[in-house]
């Protein structure tokens, strides 16, 4: 037995070099090397050489040209977005009528667990590093990232994470883990289920990914800009993601420190998390959410970014208060470390401790409040332009009001102590999620679409999809906070009430108003795959190099800049310039 | 290219207020009418309001309408003063 298995795995490492070796014939692709400096010699429109980018999906397996990556990272980000999305509407059925019915218990919490690692790890921090890659070295004048290398490994770490983490679902015979994405001990220690350990390694590893990204972003806004970019005029989105690419330096790590420790108190027998011994099962929380909110700012800062640098071209003004929505990121991005003991306040810990977490978690909503204003005087003098960026960039401020008002209740000490656990909580984060993040992204996707694929996407399926984001988002999460006031706790397949408490009917009404709101939301994202595939493929090209009309303002940006130099070289980019010394090459 | 007509910024912003403004009386319609027994609202903690989809309605109109609002004044006072942004001009 042992010897079959030693022979399988000697074929397979020999079937491995095998295809190794044909890649290799089939493509030079030892060719495709980086220049001394960071410069890379690929990359279409770069100007470093561009006649050794690979075609076909070798192209994709080895590039390391930044706008590349960014798709990748696009990409791997939808499909993420869509697994998690159709792990949550099997939920949403689910909690159609009070009984489990349509999926086993063990089963809603094993999608519950998957839907939020997915949502926040797997699509939330790569869709930004998507938005980061592609535009940032745009925006700042660089030819590049500035470890194009090690942005490829970033990138390349995630697809084997997500495997792991959906690990659970795919491998017969083992069980997905469910522990809810909170991790907490001791049922984390205990749960024996397999799949448990793979997502945690997936996780590990995505946490990696997240903070080679970081590493490569401050590096290369603060080697790499361009001699006319400095701190005074260094765009928004350029803030945001290096205050975000901050946070995730000092976050992640911890966040994997604490993982392995869970991973060696369920396989080795340490005694991290133990309870009575050891740290206890609060050492985890703290842990998890010295990280964990954080991470919400690593998620919210970057969309923020794109909001307030993609509201005022459709305001046709410059954003109103630029420098203090900047000082608002950093004081975001300080504050945030500060927080993290608001989501133990039913813990019983310190009520001393508890008093000043409560007085730095209102104090956090005063720098998110100022871009709120900022937005909205914007937009106040201006001429709005309700083209789909700006509409979803007007859904994320009045879906972001939502979120953090309700927010700002939950950071009080006696009414989370009411509404700890229960939907309210859950409306509450999905309002800045769903409400807010998701549809920054959907701007910024809208906004850009010109540039990155060179086509223009179909407007009235872009509307459809807002209006449909818009009020499905708020069917479902206004309906969860209903159903938060009326006691009604997260994280359980199946409801049964004392109508002392709340009449089940009402309950039962209330999870159908918001599978409704999820299906609607459904549609519109079914609207917007179709939107970008198709537009991408069959719209003809685009070649306005101001397709939004931003000269006419004076709002016209170097991105949009880089893609009229693209459309202006007549065969479509072939430009050959070898500004620090590198050979240009002859045709392969 | 023309993207789509312009309308004034002010417009939208006051159809956002209002929106939002609703979305408070239409919660606490709910809350009201769901569960008047839980309910007992009392406007800025001096006005006592009956304990009804009603009562609740105007509890959080009027107590979000007066907070947004007061944004909404603030926003309208310093983008009358201090926002000089000439469109067709850095």
């Amino acid at each position: 037995m042992a010897g079959q298995q030693l022979a399988l795995t000697v074929l397979m490492g020999l079937v491995l070099v095998g295809v190794a070796a044909l890649l290799t014939r089939i493509e030079d692709w030892r060719r495709y090397t980086a220049l001394a400096g960071g410069a890379v010699a690929v990359g279409e429109e770069s100007g470093y050489g561009h006649r050794e980018k690979p075609s076909g999906v070798i192209r994709w397996l080895t590039t390391v040209d930044h706008k590349d990556i960014g798709i990748l990272y696009g990409v791997f980000a939808l499909i993420s977005l869509a697994v998690g999305g159709l792990m949550v509407m099997v939920m949403r059925f689910e909690l159609l009528t009070p009984a489990s019915d349509v999926i086993s218990p063990q089963l809603y919490n094993a999608f519950l667990t998957s839907h939020g690692i997915t949502m926040l790890f797997l699509f939330g921090t790569p869709i930004i590093a998507a938005f980061g890659n592609y535009f940032i070295p745009l925006l700042i004048g660089a030819d590049d990232m500035a470890f194009p290398r090690i942005n490829a490994i970033a990138f390349w770490l995630l697809p084997p994470g997500a495997l792991l983490i959906w690990g659970g679902f795919l491998i017969p015979g083992i069980a997905p883990s469910q522990t809810s994405w909170t991790m907490y001990t001791p049922l984390s220690v205990e749960q024996a289920h397999l799949g448990a350990d793979l997502m945690l390694l997936g996780l590990h590893l995505t946490g990696v990914s997240a903070t080679m990204g970081a590493i490569n972003f401050i590096v290369t806004i603060f080697t790499e800009r361009g001699e006319d970019v400095n701190w005074a005029n260094l765009d928004i989105f350029s803030w945001t993601m290096l205050t975000q690419s901050g946070i995730i330096l000092f976050a992640f790590p911890l966040l994997g420190s604490a993982i392995v420790m869970l991973l060696l108190d369920r396989n080795l027998g340490t005694l991290f998390y133990a309870v009575g011994e050891g740290g206890g099962t609060i050492l985890w929380q703290h842990l998890f959410w010295f990280f964990g909110h954080p991470e919400v700012y690593i998620l919210v800062l970057p969309p923020m970014g794109l909001v307030s640098y993609i509201l005022p071209r459709f305001a046709g003004r410059k954003l109103f208060g630029f420098k203090f929505v900047v000082y608002s990121t950093l004081a975001i991005g300080v504050l945030s470390f500060g927080v993290w003991a608001h989501h133990m306040f039913s813990t019983g810990i310190d009520p001393r401790l508890r008093a000043s977490f409560m007085a730095v978690s209102l104090a956090i909503a005063v720098p998110s409040a100022v871009k709120t204003f900022n937005w909205i005087t914007t937009m106040w003098n201006g001429r709005i332009k309700l083209a789909a960026p700006m509409l979803f960039c007007i859904g994320f401020v009045s879906n972001f009001i939502i979120g953090g008002v309700t927010g700002v209740f939950l950071a009080s000490i006696p009414v989370d102590l009411v509404l700890h656990d229960t939907y309210y909580v859950v409306g509450h984060f999905h309002y800045i999620i769903m409400g807010a993040i998701a549809f920054a992204v959907f701007a910024g996707i809208y906004y850009w679409f010109p540039i990155f694929t060179g086509k223009m996407y179909q407007r009235t399926l872009a509307k459809w999809h807002f209006w449909l984001s818009m009020i499905g988002t708020n069917v479902t999460f206004f309906a969860m906070l209903l159903l938060g006031y009326m006691e009604m706790p997260r994280r359980y397949a199946s409801y049964e009430f004392d109508p002392a408490v709340a009449p089940l009917d009402a309950i039962t009404l209330l999870h159908q108003a918001a599978t409704v709101g999820a299906v609607i939301l459904l549609i519109g994202q079914i609207i917007f795959v179709w939107n970008v595939v198709q537009s991408w493929l069959e719209a003809p090209t685009l070649t306005d190099e101001d397709p939004w009309d931003l000269k006419n303002d004076g709002l016209f940006t170097r991105e949009f800049g880089w893609n009229a130099d693209r459309l202006a070289l007549p065969d479509g980019g072939e430009e050959e310039a070898m500004a620090d010394g590198g050979e240009a090459e002859a045709d392969q | 290219m023309s993207v789509t007509t312009a309308i004034r910024g002010r417009r939208v912003v006051l159809v956002v207020y209002l929106v939002v403004v609703a979305i408070a009386g239409l919660m606490g319609t709910i809350l009201g009418a769901t569960r008047p027994d839980v309910v007992d609202p009392v406007l800025f903690g001096v006005f006592p309001l009956p304990a009804s989809a009603f009562g609740m309605a105007v509890y959080g109109m009027v107590t979000v309408g007066l907070a947004v609002g007061v944004l909404v004044v603030a926003v309208s006072y310093v983008a009358a003063r201090f926002d000089t942004h000439e469109p067709g001009g850095e």
